[in-house]
C-alpha cells in the first residue's frame, strides 16, 4: 500500500497536516493502535527519505546496510522465537472455529483442532513468509525498477512490526497470552473486534467437533 | 581418398570445443544417479522394515505377503502395499507404505521448500498405514475410538471420515502427547491398560494413531458406505533403525491383542452408550439423504427444462401452435404461483 504513497509529492496543505501528526508522535508510540503507528512511521520516513540526498551514491549505500541489517534483525527476533516455541514443546490442546475462507466458497467456520505448540508455529512461519514477500517486492522494486525509497521505508516497518507480534510479545517478551494476546489471535482490525468469543464458543465448537466433515477426497 | 575424408573428420572432431555436450552429459549422469539413489534409499529403508517386520507377523499370520511367492508389491518408488491374512478373529491386515520423494530430488526440495510456503503442498513422510478387517462372523456394535498423536492432529481429523465424528479429549490416562478421538469416555476406558499408555510413552516418535471404527475414513456419498464395518487402523512413522525395528513388532503385537480383545465377548458397550453412537450415524444418514434427495431434485427439473425446450423446437415452424403452447406454459406457472401463495398465507 505504502508505494502508492511514495511518488506521491507533497503539497504545501498537506503539510500542516504532517506537522499536526508530527506533533502526536511526542506521545509513547506503544499506546497506540498499532495501524496508526504504522501511518505515523509511513509519514515520518517519508519526511526523512524527502530530506537526504539521492543523488550522494553513499546515501544509497547507507540505506541499503539500513534495510538489510533491519531485515536481518527482523528475521533473527522470528527465528528467535521461533526455537523458543520448539523448546517449549506445549502440547495443550486448543481448538477454535476458523474463520472461513470466503475465496474458495467456504460458508461456514472450521473446526481447528491442534496444539499451542502447532499454533504457534503456524503464526510465526506466517510472519517469517511475510518477511520473504517483503524482500521479494522490495527487492524487485530497487534491483529491477531502480528505485530507493522502498528501501528505507521497508527498513523499519517490519521491525516495528515483529517487536508488535503477539507470539513475538508472547514468547520473546514473556507477557501472559491473556486478554488481546489469548490464542486464537483476533485479527487486527481499525473498526473494533466483531464478537470477541465468536471463535471459542463452547456450544459451537462442540456442534462443529462431531460435523463429520472429514474424508472428502479431493482430486 | 577414403583416408583424407577420415583425416578431416578427426581434425574437425578434435578442434571442436564440446564444452556444452559435457555439461549436458554430466547433468545427465547426476540426474540419473540422484534417482536410483534417491530410489535406492527409499527400498532399502522400506525392505529393512518389511523383512524385520515380517518375522514378527509371520509368528501371528498363516500366510505373510501379497501373494506366496511375493512379499510385497511396489506402485512406484515411493508407494509399497504388503499383506498378511490367516489369523484367529483377523481376516485381513493390510499395509499401505508412503515414502518420500527421494527419487525425484527436484520435486523432494520443492515439496520441502514450498510446503513452508502454502499449505496445499504437501510433502510425503515415511509412513505406514495397517488396516485390519475381522472375519464376518464376529459382530462388534458400532463405535469410534482412536487415540491419535497431537502432531498435525487437525489435518488428521479432516483426512478421516471417522475421527471427524469424533469429539477431542485430552485424558491423564494418556501421555500428554496424545489425545483421544472417540466417541465415548467409557469405551476409552474399557480399552485402556496401564501398559497401553506405557506403550505410547515409549513411542511417541512411532505411533501417529491407533483406531478402531465402524465407520470408513474416506466420507461416504451413498447409503450403502453409512453401514458399519468395523476396521481398526494403525498409523506409524517408518524408521528402520534396529530399535525402531524392535519396537513396531512390540506396537504391532499389542494392536493385535487390542483387537482380539474387541473382537471376545469381554468386550460390550452398554446400551445406552450404543444408542446415543446409533443416534450419530442416523443424523449423518439423514444428512446424506438430503443431500441424495437435492441431487435427484436437480436432475429432474433439468429434465423438465429440456422437455420444455423440445417441445418449443418442435412448433418452431408454426408459431399459432407456438403461442398457444407458451400461453400454457405461462398460466400453469402462475397458478402454480397462486398455489405457494396460498400455501404461505
Amino acid at each position: 500500500m505504502c508505494f502508492l504513497f511514495l511518488t506521491t509529492d507533497f503539497s504545501p496543505s498537506t503539510t500542516i497536516f504532517n506537522q499536526s501528526i508530527n506533533q502526536s508522535i511526542d506521545q509513547p508510540l506503544i499506546t497506540m493502535n498499532p495501524a496508526i503507528s504504522n501511518l505515523v512511521l509511513m509519514l515520518v520516513m517519508m519526511q526523512v527519505s524527502k530530506r537526504l540526498d539521492w543523488e550522494n551514491p553513499s546515501t544509497i549505500l547507507y540505506v541499503r546496510i539500513l534495510y538489510v541489517s533491519a531485515t536481518v534483525i527482523t528475521l533473527s527476533i522470528y527465528l528467535i522465537t521461533r526455537q523458543i516455541i520448539i523448546n517449549k514443546n506445549d502440547q495443550t490442546t486448543l481448538k477454535y472455529l476458523d474463520e472461513p475462507n470466503k475465496l474458495s466458497g467456504e460458508t461456514e467456520k472450521k473446526l481447528v483442532t491442534t496444539t499451542v505448540k502447532q499454533y504457534d508455529i503456524g503464526q510465526i512461519n506466517q510472519c517469517i513468509k511475510g518477511v520473504f514477500t517483503g524482500l521479494a517486492m522490495t527487492g524487485f522494486m530497487h534491483l529491477y525498477m531502480k528505485y530507493t525509497n522502498p528501501l528505507l521505508m521497508q527498513s523499519l516497518s517490519p521491525l516495528k512490526g515483529a517487536v508488535e507480534a503477539n507470539i513475538v510479545k508472547i514468547h520473546l517478551f514473556g507477557k501472559q497470552p491473556i486478554n488481546d494476546l489469548a490464542r486464537p489471535f483476533k485479527a487486527a482490525s481499525l473498526f473494533g473486534a466483531l464478537d470477541p468469543n465468536a471463535s471459542t464458543d463452547k456450544h459451537s465448537i462442540e456442534k462443529a467437533e462431531v460435523s463429520g466433515k472429514g474424508g472428502v477426497k479431493e482430486e | 581418398m577414403l583416408e583424407g575424408y577420415f583425416a578431416g573428420v578427426q581434425e574437425r572432431v578434435l578442434s571442436r570445443s564440446w564444452n556444452m555436450e559435457g555439461i549436458v552429459l554430466a547433468l545427465v549422469l547426476v540426474t540419473v544417479g540422484l534417482y536410483l539413489g534417491g530410489s535406492y534409499a527409499n527400498k532399502s529403508k522400506f525392505e529393512s522394515w518389511i523383512r524385520e517386520q515380517s518375522k514378527n507377523l509371520e509368528s501371528q499370520f498363516f500366510q505373510v505377503g501379497v501373494s506366496k511367492k511375493e512379499l510385497f508389491f511396489s506402485d512406484d518408488e515411493q508407494h509399497y502395499v504388503s499383506y498378511a491374512s490367516g489369523r484367529v478373529n483377523v481376516a485381513q491386515f493390510i499395509m499401505k507404505f508412503t515414502l518420500e520423494s527421494r527419487q525425484n530430488f527436484t520435486v523432494w526440495l520443492m515439496e520441502h521448500v514450498f510446503h513452508f510456503f502454502f499449505e496445499s503442498i504437501e510433502a510425503l513422510n515415511d509412513e505406514v498405514e495397517i488396516t485390519a478387517t475381522l472375519h464376518d462372523d464376529i459382530k462388534v456394535d458400532p463405535f469410534i475410538c482412536a487415540i491419535v498423536n497431537k502432531d498435525d492432529m487437525d489435518k488428521k481429523r479432516k483426512d478421516n471420515y471417522f475421527l471427524s465424528l469424533t469429539k477431542t479429549s485430552d485424558s491423564d490416562k494418556l501421555p500428554v502427547e496424545y489425545v483421544y478421538m472417540s466417541e465415548s469416555a467409557e469405551i476409552n476406558d474399557a480399552l485402556w491398560t496401564p501398559e497401553l499408555k506405557e506403550l505410547l510413552e515409549q513411542n511417541v516418535d512411532l505411533i501417529q494413531y491407533i483406531a478402531f471404527t465402524d465407520q470408513s475414513s474416506v466420507h461416504p456419498f451413498s447409503l450403502d458406505e453409512t453401514k458399519p464395518k468395523f476396521k481398526a487402523y494403525l498409523k506409524l512413522k517408518l524408521k528402520s533403525d534396529k530399535s525402531s525395528l524392535a519396537r513396531t513388532s512390540e506396537i504391532i503385537n499389542r494392536f493385535l491383542e487390542l483387537i482380539d480383545f474387541i473382537a471376545s465377548k469381554k468386550f460390550k458397550i452398554r446400551s445406552e452408550v450404543s444408542k446415543k453412537i446409533a443416534k450419530v450415524r442416523e443424523a449423518e444418514v439423514k444428512k446424506l439423504q438430503k443431500l441424495i434427495d437435492q441431487d435427484k431434485k436437480e436432475q429432474l427439473e433439468e429434465q423438465k427444462l429440456e422437455e420444455m425446450k423440445k417441445q418449443r423446437e418442435k412448433l418452431k415452424n408454426n408459431p399459432k401452435e407456438l403461442e398457444k403452447l407458451e400461453k400454457k406454459q405461462r398460466e400453469k406457472q402462475q397458478r402454480k404461483m397462486m398455489k405457494k401463495q396460498r400455501v404461505r398465507g
